[in-house]
């Protein structure tokens, strides 16, 4: 079934054009979607390889693609700036402290006079700092050869991944990005080798998997040791009052509003029950540490609406 | 090859079992502020009976915070510097999201690591200490731990930074309470009254002031900053002794009006002064001007000479 019906249900994402050169997810303003704090949680960091699944029009893998990609820029310009400005033997991006200067001067001297001084000749001058510099850039460089990060989609449906390829050869910052890869096959049954990604996502979609512990056991294989799985899904509401009202939106509306808009109220009718028959917080997450991660825990959105939850191989 | 990793030998040594059914459940999480993160940790019914695997991420984390103390000199206090733990213990960097508040835990992490060494060290001077006055005593101390920064203190306004957000703040806050709580149980302070409140509160101030000073003192051997704190220690302290003062005139000894104390030594000496007086005061009225603290303090309160 097509996602976008879900915006019946999830908060509207506004379309905005994202700039070339990515933010870093922290500094990016946008509302707070489950998306975006699914991604804000992952935390990417540069040479990450993730795999998200079931999630084929490319939503999240997106962000997280942009989101290391931002990451990965960060270090090449911290990398570069403490390379470049020589930040004295010690080594690292912070100022070093001027030497001592001679002791008539320093007594009288308010501290940051004396600071000014002795700090002349920082700004790329201390052989000392050269040496170091030069030192870091080349461990930087080591870190920097790291590979670079990729984002793989996976998903069961063919035409999805067909809607995320043409999602990203559209956008001017993903379309020659060769980290990103679209692959076709089972959750339950993944086309990867044992311990060949660093993060697992999984958005509105295991709740579509017929056999979920199967899933979440191959979530587990694919995983390498310290690899983060993060499920986003929907939930049982928590808050009360919210509970009756979702409760006679879901039911009254969604399906109608399923009929008007794309002639299939059986279709939403359907959704909204397997959203129902979904089980609520603590059962998932006791199903995902049954499949062998630890330290589960789960984060409930929009009052319970949605949840993700979260796991690591451990 | 990658050696075997840390972290792995860790788990293995701390009895992690591969059955399902054990728990999986984090604890810690739950004092992680969930009006901020909104994280549950899930516990299963299990988990009552055993904390070995508790016990092994708590370990996890703890390795893992180490290992990047190593890097914090060249990266800074920051997530890069647990992503680079990570891989040297052989683990995939997501990992990291074991500390939900990435390089806040670090930095809280290194701090009560000074804490703790500071008040054993504090304990172990406990009979050089003892001859000298009071503020001579809290200098000392404050001393002791403000040194354990140095090693840092190149990227220590970084940490700061990182200690003062709004998400961090109370954690910090709390290492820092306690540090003072210490420093005041190992000078030898025993009070149970309101003035447990000033006190500490007042040596927070000192110490916190006095740190933001080191972080451009460049003398050798942060020589001005250990004057600098003999001098706040000093108003410090007289500060605390006219709130007493004042707190006790008001409970009921009525009179004020006499001047201030004059700062500086003057101050010095009427704070030790009003120290034994207020001991002595305390013990024999149990406590009863301290707990008809109403009104608010003023400088202008009585002084007994």
């Amino acid at each position: 079934m097509a996602q976008p019906v879900a915006l019946c249900i999830r908060q509207h994402r506004p379309t905005l054009r994202k700039p070339t050169v990515a933010l870093p997810p922290t500094t990016n303003r946008q509302p707070p979607t489950a998306d975006h704090r699914l991604v804000e949680s992952l935390r990417p960091f540069p040479g990450q390889v993730h795999l998200d699944v079931a999630g084929g029009t490319g939503d999240v893998a997106f962000r997280v693609l942009r989101a290391v990609r931002a990451a990965e820029m960060e270090e090449k310009m911290a990398a570069a700036a403490s390379g470049s400005g020589a930040a004295g033997a010690a080594g690292g991006p912070f100022r070093p402290r001027p030497s001592a200067p001679p002791s008539e001067g320093g007594q009288a001297a308010a501290p940051g006079e004396a600071g000014g001084a002795a700090a002349g000749p920082w700004p790329g001058s201390s052989s000392g700092g050269g040496g170091g510099g030069a030192a870091r850039g080349a461990g930087s460089g080591g870190d920097g050869g790291l590979a670079a990060g990729r984002v793989v989609v996976c998903d069961i449906n063919p035409d999805m991944l067909r809607v995320g390829q043409q999602k990203a050869a559209g956008a001017a910052d993903l379309s020659g990005d060769p980290g990103l890869s679209f692959v076709e096959g089972n959750a339950e049954a993944l086309p990867f080798d044992d311990a060949s990604f660093d993060s697992y996502t999984v958005a509105f979609g295991i709740r579509n998997v017929t056999d979920r512990p199967a899933a979440l056991r191959e979530a587990l294989r694919v995983l390498r040791p310290g690899g983060r799985f993060m499920c986003l899904e929907f939930s049982r509401v928590t808050q009360p009052g919210l509970r009756e009202l979702y409760d006679l939106y879901s039911f009254a509306v969604i399906p109608r509003i399923g009929g008007l808009v794309a002639n299939d109220a059986a279709s939403y009718q359907y959704l909204v029950e397997s959203i129902r028959q979904f089980p609520d917080q603590e059962a998932f997450a006791h199903l995902v540490e049954e499949a062998g991660f630890r330290a589960v825990t789960y984060e409930s959105l929009m009052g319970g609406v949605v949840a993700i939850h979260s796991g690591f191989k451990l | 090859m990658t050696p075997p990793s840390l972290a792995r030998r860790l788990l293995q040594s701390a009895g992690r079992h591969a059955t399902a059914a054990r728990a999986g459940c984090l604890a810690r999480l739950d004092d992680a502020a969930p009006s901020t993160s909104g994280r549950t940790a899930y516990c299963s019914a299990a988990s009552g009976a055993s904390g070995a695997a508790e016990d092994s991420q708590e370990a996890l984390r703890q390795a893992l915070l180490a290992q990047a103390m190593q890097h914090v000199a060249s990266r800074g206090w920051s997530t890069a510097a647990l992503v680079v733990a990570a891989r040297e213990l052989g683990m995939s960097p997501s990992v990291v999201g074991l500390l939900p508040r990435g390089e806040a835990e670090l930095v809280e992490h290194y701090m009560s690591q000074c804490n703790a060494r500071a008040l054993d060290s504090i304990a172990a001077k406990r009979e050089q200490l003892q001859g000298l006055p009071l503020d001579a005593r809290m200098a000392d101390a404050l001393q002791i731990r403000l040194e354990l920064i140095t090693p840092f203190i190149d990227s220590w306004p970084q940490a700061l930074a990182i200690a003062a957000r709004p998400s961090n703040v109370s954690h910090s806050l709390a290492l820092l309470f306690s540090l003072c709580d210490g420093v005041w149980h190992a000078v030898g302070d025993d009070s149970t009254d309101a003035t447990w409140y000033t006190k500490r509160a007042v040596i927070a101030g000192v110490y916190a002031t006095t740190s933001l000073y080191m972080l451009t003192d460049y003398s050798p051997g942060f020589r001005d900053t250990w004057q600098a704190l003999r001098r706040r220690v000093a108003d410090g302290l007289a500060l605390d002794a006219s709130l007493q003062s004042v707190a006790h005139a008001a409970a009921g000894h009525g009179a004020g009006g006499a001047a201030q104390p004059a700062g500086g030594d003057a101050g010095a000496h009427q704070a030790q002064e009003h120290e034994a007086e207020r001991s002595t005061t305390q013990s024999t009225d149990g406590g009863q001007e301290a707990a008809a603290d109403g009104p608010e303090p003023s400088r202008d309160g009585s002084v007994r000479a």
